[in-house]
């Protein structure tokens, strides 16, 4: 199962959780109409002069029905729409909400630096920008992942989890980095969305009757005032009790399987089955409790069980660790070795290879990290200028780094350009000078995109005053020569995912309604990919064939073409249906390596359209 | 139906919203406050370095400034009032009052650092000196980095305290007593005595 499969899988868990939330309200309001008309049913027995002579129940039950239900889907989407909003901020507002503090690399102790050093060589590796890292005060061992897309995805943890020995931190990381990888992130998003709709009616329902019996106790002997309010509150615990069963069961459904195939992901990405294994045993023997307030909420989010009740059966939202643990095959191998199952192990060969970068191959990279790619990226960032990344690691200096890619290689337009940030911010200006020789010196290397990634953390930090006006200067800077070029247009959305700016959902298309924005989209990988046309021709040629579109191949568009609908382009193909997008990638996989070699630049390229397709491309391995 | 009955389910129905908007404005209320929480902790880890770097810039001078004991002295005594006032705003940057004794210290140090600047104009050997002028660069290029995170955070603490400020959630904030954030403000006159001078 490759990345586009699981894409595909992902979406379709997403349509499947609008049936499964249709029928949980449907049993909610169920079960509130029973609840209600047996109470009021019940009332004139226990009492019976309290509502007049006819009694409560009226000939005619259906508008109370209708009232009841109506009420009851207000409430249900009502509580879902409050916490949709809490999460518009992203897997920060997430880590936020749970009382997460970020771990800075100013003044983390050992532990938290190393555990940045994790989280930011599987960003290298895997190509997506580097997750703001926030810490929960838990002894228990825990982690979770939250977030849109990767650009803003925060990955959490626990206190417990960070004292743990490195091999099985990266283990739990890369289960991480699966999730985001992998796309299911939205999905957990609306889940807590849709749960937080049934639990709030279950927190509701309780508070309401335990309010009920309270005021119920100081007036029983007052005639008529307690007893509806009990038998309302009763009604409402009902609801309560359906709501949170339904609720944790939406949870448990849809949250057990994808474990399973994270914690596969995990052995994958790093080769280490004892890793993550050796967390999951730590954890049967001393637990994985989360005590923020909100944890139940976001319950399925998390690396294993975080509500400290354990759950079994069919409301666990986590499989059992023992299974867990026996599936990585740590029941049979001792800690420490490194074999694996043969399940597992056929998923290492089929997408964790080594070797030298084929065309083909990229596209089976996709969402996924081997452990080459893991080793490059750690020690990508050794070798790293550390001038630029430590610039990476801090707000202030982030920003002057991120405006760098679109400074101009003439001295004297590049001058100007700094000059225009001069005007608006002198320091600043000072501090792109600082960097720019180490800068340059990158510039032959695949290194820059990663740096640039790196910088994820610190430029989210920034308020968003400060992020608005640093993307307009980016934007002045991009457009200082009159012309945005296609190298500056891909900078400048990369700067603007990674500076919060959400994109339009995109309109669901397939490929064959696409023919146009997918030839803008070669075009101009052709055109990065080659200086003369006849050459580029070749590469625009190399990547349409490869499209599953019969017929011939429109004329290449031109240069300014390509440069003027590329944005667009992207927009619409970025609702391709995962076989679209599977094609789609793979020809200008191929258009990028029509020449046999794919050169940095068009790796960067590659890089920056893949994302903004929502396809993270790993680091190339070469 | 009777108007009873009504009556209770639009009540319930009415009651059940203002809860859920309750938990809704709580939950809001919580991810601000770690929020500037976090924002906090950007201006920490540049006051720490700027802390860091004083007490070399006070060994480097004191080979010059013989005769200048008290200043120095003064200088040291700032820098180590304001690391603990530091390390108390830090560990609960919503305590306002802990947050204000860090500004008042944080000014203080400044005032110090002023002083010793000014002193230093007039050892021409000392302005020479090559580990001075690095340090002072550092110096200098920490100062803008706490104005900029001091931005960051004063920016995530106006969103907060808008937040709990507006009715009706100020009920909510108010009964759940989340308290005004403090901004980290800088006096004018001590802005003024930034240790910005140049050395030719």
């Amino acid at each position: 199962m490759d990345f586009f499969a699981h894409q595909d899988a992902a979406r379709r868990a997403s349509r499947r959780l609008i049936w499964v939330m249709v029928l949980a309200v449907l049993a909610v309001v169920a079960a509130v109409n029973l609840a209600f008309l047996a109470a009021f049913g019940l009332g004139p027995f226990i009492e019976p002069d309290l509502f007049g002579p006819e009694g409560p129940m009226p000939q005619n039950v259906w508008p109370i029905v209708g009232w009841i239900t109506l009420g009851t889907v207000v409430v249900i989407l009502g509580g879902g729409l409050i916490s949709w909003i809490g999460l518009r901020g992203g897997g920060r507002a997430v880590a936020e909400s749970l009382g997460g503090r970020e771990v800075l690399h100013g003044n983390a102790d050992a532990d938290g630096r190393r555990l940045l050093n994790v989280v930011e060589e599987m960003a290298i590796a895997s190509g997506v920008p580097c997750p703001p890292v926030y810490v929960l005060a838990d002894d228990g061992i825990n982690a979770f992942a939250a977030g849109f897309r990767p650009a803003d995805a925060a990955i959490g943890v626990t206190s417990g989890l960070m004292r743990l020995p490195r091999d099985e931190v990266q283990g739990v990381i890369a289960h991480e980095y699966s999730h985001i990888l992998n796309g299911d992130m939205r999905l957990n998003m609306r889940l807590i969305a849709a749960v937080a709709g049934l639990l709030t009616v279950a927190g509701i329902g309780r508070v309401v009757l335990r309010s009920a019996m309270y005021s119920g106790g100081g007036n029983r002997d007052k005639k008529g005032s307690p007893l509806p309010l009990i038998l309302f509150g009763a009604a409402l615990f009902g609801i309560g009790i359906a709501g949170w069963f339904i609720g944790r069961w939406i949870q448990a459904a849809f949250s057990r399987r994808r474990e399973f195939l994270a914690d596969a992901s995990a052995v994958q990405f790093t080769r280490n089955p004892a890793g993550i294994a050796g967390a999951l045993k730590r954890i049967a023997g001393g637990g994985s409790g989360v005590t923020a307030e909100r944890a139940g909420d976001v319950a399925h989010l998390f690396f294993a069980d975080a509500i400290l009740k354990r759950m079994s059966g069919l409301l666990a939202t986590h499989p059992p660790l023992q299974e867990r643990i026996a599936r990585l095959g740590g029941a049979t191998v001792p800690a420490g070795t490194t074999a694996v199952q043969p399940a597992v192990q056929g998923r290492v060969d089929a997408m964790g290879f080594a070797g030298p970068q084929a065309v083909s191959q990229i596209v089976a990279q996709a969402g996924a990290v081997s452990p080459d790619q893991l080793r490059i990226g750690a020690a990508l960032l050794d070798r790293l200028p550390p001038v630029l990344v430590a610039a990476a690691r801090e707000p202030v200096t982030a920003r002057a780094l991120c405006l760098l890619p679109l400074l101009h290689s003439d001295p004297i337009a590049c001058e100007r350009q700094v000059g225009t940030v001069r005007a608006r911010d002198a320091w600043l200006s000072g501090e792109m000078l600082r960097l720019l020789p180490a800068w340059r010196s990158l510039e032959a290397d695949r290194a820059r995109w990663p740096l640039i990634q790196l910088a994820c953390p610190a430029l989210a930090a920034l308020s968003p005053q400060q992020r608005k006006a640093q993307l307009a200067l980016a934007e002045t800077l991009a457009a200082e020569d009159g012309v945005v070029t296609l190298r500056e247009f891909c900078v400048l959305r990369v700067l603007r995912r990674l500076l919060g700016e959400r994109r339009p959902q995109g309109q669901r298309c397939r490929l064959r309604d696409g023919h146009g924005e997918a030839s803008v989209i070669l075009g101009a990988i052709a055109q990065c990919a080659a200086n003369d046309s006849a050459r580029q021709d070749t590469a625009y040629a190399a990547g349409w064939s490869r499209l599953p579109i019969p017929g011939s191949a429109p004329s290449r568009p031109s240069a300014s073409v390509c440069d003027a609908m590329i944005g667009a382009a992207l927009d619409r193909m970025a609702g391709l249906d995962a076989a679209g997008l599977r094609a789609l990638i793979d020809a200008c996989a191929h258009a990028a390596g029509a020449d046999g070699v794919i050169q940095p630049r068009e790796a960067e390229l590659l890089q920056l359209v893949a994302a903004e397709l929502g396809v993270p491309l790993p680091c190339p391995d070469a | 139906m009777t108007p009873g009955i009504i009556a209770l389910i639009v009540v319930g129905v009415v009651v059940l919203l203002i809860v859920m908007w309750a938990v809704g404005v709580y939950n809001g209320l919580v991810t601000l406050r770690n929020r500037f929480k976090n924002a906090f902790a950007q201006i920490d880890v540049q006051l720490k370095r700027r802390f860091d770097l004083i007490p070399n810039l006070v060994e480097t001078a004191k080979g010059y400034l013989a005769h200048e004991r008290g200043t120095l002295e003064a200088v040291i005594q700032a820098r180590n009032s304001a690391v603990s006032a530091s390390a108390k705003a830090a560990a609960d940057p919503s305590d306002a009052g802990a947050v204000r004794g860090l500004m008042a210290a944080d000014a203080a140090l400044t005032g110090g650092l002023g002083k010793f600047f000014a002193l230093a104009e007039a050892y021409p050997q000392l302005k020479a000196d090559q580990n001075m002028r690095q340090l002072t660069e550092e110096l200098t290029s920490t100062e803008n980095k706490v104005a900029f995170a001091r931005q960051a955070y004063n920016d995530t603490v106006m969103v907060y305290n808008t937040a709990r400020e507006v009715f009706p959630a100020v009920v909510i904030a108010n009964f759940c007593s989340f308290g005004a954030a403090q901004l980290y403000e800088i006096e004018i006159a001590a802005e003024r005595q930034a240790p910005q001078v140049k050395f030719t």
